[in-house]
């Protein structure tokens, strides 16, 4: 059991490395948004003729027929509104005329990679979801492995050689967070490997009509046939007549100047974990009822309650900072079980090296990504790899795990303090907006948390070689 | 009588340390040589106070999510607290011999759990779970979602049966009946 819980650990620990490390950074992504355009005007109440004017708008500007057209409306998180059809986006005044274009170059480039791993999104999401069952076999393999865990409950050793450290902490992380671990495993394994149930199921049910079991599992959309002229302010109010405890979270057109045309509002509902119910209406705004998401069959909500599950979008800024918390927790399990094997080895040799570089290039390469996306407008995707493919091929020549860590540490510390610098510059008086300071707030701590772990390194380095 | 309800934030802060509560009496156990069933479950009953005081908060869905994050968070914090300290020691400096390249049988071996794991293991998994959806709930939304969620747990339960036996090449035969058998329940029933 042992051997095989090693050996899977072995061969997607890098991966999985990556993808903790992005997810729990992608907790954050609305605030990232925020912070990578600042100077966008914020505001809390966005009212329907303002959502009204950004259609017209729409229309007027984008001339393509047939569409579903988005007004996110903004919130706490967000307090900003925009306007998407899928392929352009742009954020909208509080009049509701169109402001810029969004441009999140970095927050993109975290999540494709989250998601995908930069692959082409199929074969990216298929890989990324079959980790979340690789991750769910890890989980089982190991506490079957664990004789010891409820007698090794709260042990944790520190200091020592610092081996001890690492597999009590390995431990002591993995079986205290092992419901939320197993949560983002099973979740994640969900949005990219769901496609085979769907191809058997379909097959089995639906006489391979996948969109009759979809409609099945999220409830069907209205068929409308001569859709009368759009009039989203009445929406909006026959909305709120219609359930009042709702918040509404986005609008959509669906089929936007077409005889088809419908609106539908998301809206979240109090103490449901749903992503939202759906309410649909009349392009003139009058009534047709809603999707059933929250009051629907028991498995419609469970499956339409997985996405918020993953990505901790519920509750306050504490939920979020908990989410952070605990998968940097897997990301350190991931790493660790990596540099467990490697010190039952016995031997430092250019595996060490190159792990050493990937694991503290990775930071690197993301700080650096932010640095070009912030500075000269780069592309964060090359910036990130090309970084990356450096750390390693520096680790192989500097053949010193103490030295390639230490002159990571060191460049992922610098790099996000010019970025930092460059961006007050950059920005002036936006830097004073509440959430701009938190992250670079918290981006300062992780520099100063970067040098201190580096001087501990530096007195255990010292320690070895007196 | 002092109004409880002037208090802000009373019975989140009584959650808390109900929890906090609940969790030390755990430790204060786990740190005694034998073990004493009335606190542990005096720890359990503190544990479950909280835990239904989140969800009354919350409600079942948050409130249940509120609730395990508090217990890990605290745990932890618990658990980094009371760490034994040594102080910091030299790393041995080992040399163990440069292991044998792997052997053809090896690899092959290698490419062969690699495909099953994924192949194999990946349909027994949703097979599976579809089969015991189909056996026990009656509406086929909630079979549906029912493998949805629980197809991962399966597929990995597969993977480390075949992960961990001596008998690879019969336990993959045994794997592929059992896909044959219940894609055939799937379809036919």
């Amino acid at each position: 059991m042992f051997d095989a819980h090693s050996a899977i650990g072995l061969a997607v620990g890098a991966l999985m490395y990556i993808i903790c490390l992005t997810g729990s950074l992608a907790v954050f992504y609305p605030e990232f948004e925020r912070w990578e355009q600042p100077n966008i005007a914020e505001y809390q109440d966005f009212p329907a003729s303002s959502v009204s004017q950004a259609y017209q708008q729409y229309a007027e500007t984008v001339k393509v027929p047939e569409k579903s057209v988005y007004v996110v409306l903004p919130t706490k998180e967000v307090p900003r509104a925009h306007l998407s059809d899928g392929e352009q986006e742009w954020w909208l005044n509080q009049n509701g005329t169109f402001s810029e274009s969004i441009n999140k170059p970095w927050t993109e480039m975290l999540q494709e990679l989250h998601i995908y791993l930069h692959l082409p999104k199929t074969l990216g999401i298929v890989i990324v979801s079959f980790l979340g069952v690789l991750l769910a076999h890890l989980i089982i393999s190991g506490v079957l492995t664990h004789s010891r865990i409820f007698k090794d409950a709260f042990t944790l050793n520190w200091g020592g050689t610092g081996q001890k450290q690492q597999i009590d902490l390995h431990n002591r992380l993995s079986v205290w967070g092992l419901p939320f671990h197993a949560m983002i495993a099973i979740t994640g394994a969900f949005f990219g490997l769901v496609s085979i149930l769907i191809l058997i199921a379909a097959a089995a049910f639906y006489d391979n009509d996948r969109a009759a079991l979809i409609a099945d599992i999220y409830g069907e959309e209205p068929i409308i046939t001569h859709a009368p002229a759009l009039n989203v302010e009445r929406s909006l109010a026959n909305m709120a007549i219609a359930d009042k405890q709702a918040t509404p979270i986005y609008l959509v057109v669906q089929n936007m100047g077409s005889e088809q045309q419908f609106v539908e509002i998301a809206a979240t509902l109090p103490e449901r974990l749903i992503y939202s119910e759906l309410y649909q209406f009349h392009a003139d705004g009058s009534y047709i009822g809603q999707q059933g998401m929250a009051n629907g069959p028991i498995g419609r909500q469970v499956v339409y309650s997985v996405y918020r599950l993953h990505f901790g979008h519920f509750g306050n800024i504490a939920v979020k900072f908990i989410y952070l918390i605990l998968g940097l927790a897997l990301t350190y399990i991931s790493v660790s079980g990596i540099n467990m094997w490697l010190n039952k080895r016995g031997r430092v040799d250019n595996i060490n090296y190159l792990w050493c570089g990937f694991v503290y290039g990775t930071p690197l390469a993301l700080s650096a990504a932010l640095m070009t996306t912030v500075f000269i407008n780069a592309s964060p995707y090359w910036c990130f790899w090309l970084i990356l493919a450096s750390c390693l091929i520096a680790a192989r020549l500097v053949k010193s795990v103490a030295k390639i860590r230490y002159l990571l540490l060191m460049a992922t510390s610098a790099t996000l303090l010019v970025t930092l610098t460059g961006y007050s510059f950059i920005y002036g008086k936006y830097t004073l907006i509440p959430v701009i300071i938190t992250i670079n707030l918290c981006l300062l701590m992780y520099v100063i948390l970067m040098i201190l772990h580096s001087r501990q390194l530096k007195i255990r380095e010292n320690a070895t070689v007196s | 009588m002092t109004n409880l309800s002037l208090f802000p934030f009373i019975s989140e802060i009584l959650a808390l340390l109900l929890c906090s509560a609940g969790i030390f009496l755990l430790w204060r156990n786990w740190r005694q040589p034998t073990n004493n069933k009335l606190i542990q479950l005096s720890a359990l009953m503190l544990l479950v106070s909280s835990c239904a005081i989140c969800i009354y908060l919350s409600g079942a869905e948050f409130g249940s999510i509120y609730f395990l994050c508090m217990l890990t968070i605290q745990a932890l914090l618990l658990i980094v607290l009371t760490r034994k300290l040594t102080p910091i020691q030299p790393i041995p400096q080992r040399n163990s011999a440069p292991s044998s390249p792997w052997s053809r049988k090896k690899k092959v071996k290698f490419v062969y759990y690699t495909l099953a794991l994924f192949i194999l293991c990946g349909l027994s998994g949703v097979l599976l779970t579809m089969t015991l959806a189909r056996l026990f709930i009656e509406s086929l939304t909630t079979q549906l979602a029912f493998s949805a969620m629980a197809f991962p747990v399966f597929w990995a339960l597969a993977s480390i049966w075949l992960s961990t036996t001596e008998k690879t090449l019969r336990t993959s035969i045994i794997l592929s009946l059992a896909c044959i058998v219940m894609s055939g329940g799937i379809f036919a029933l």
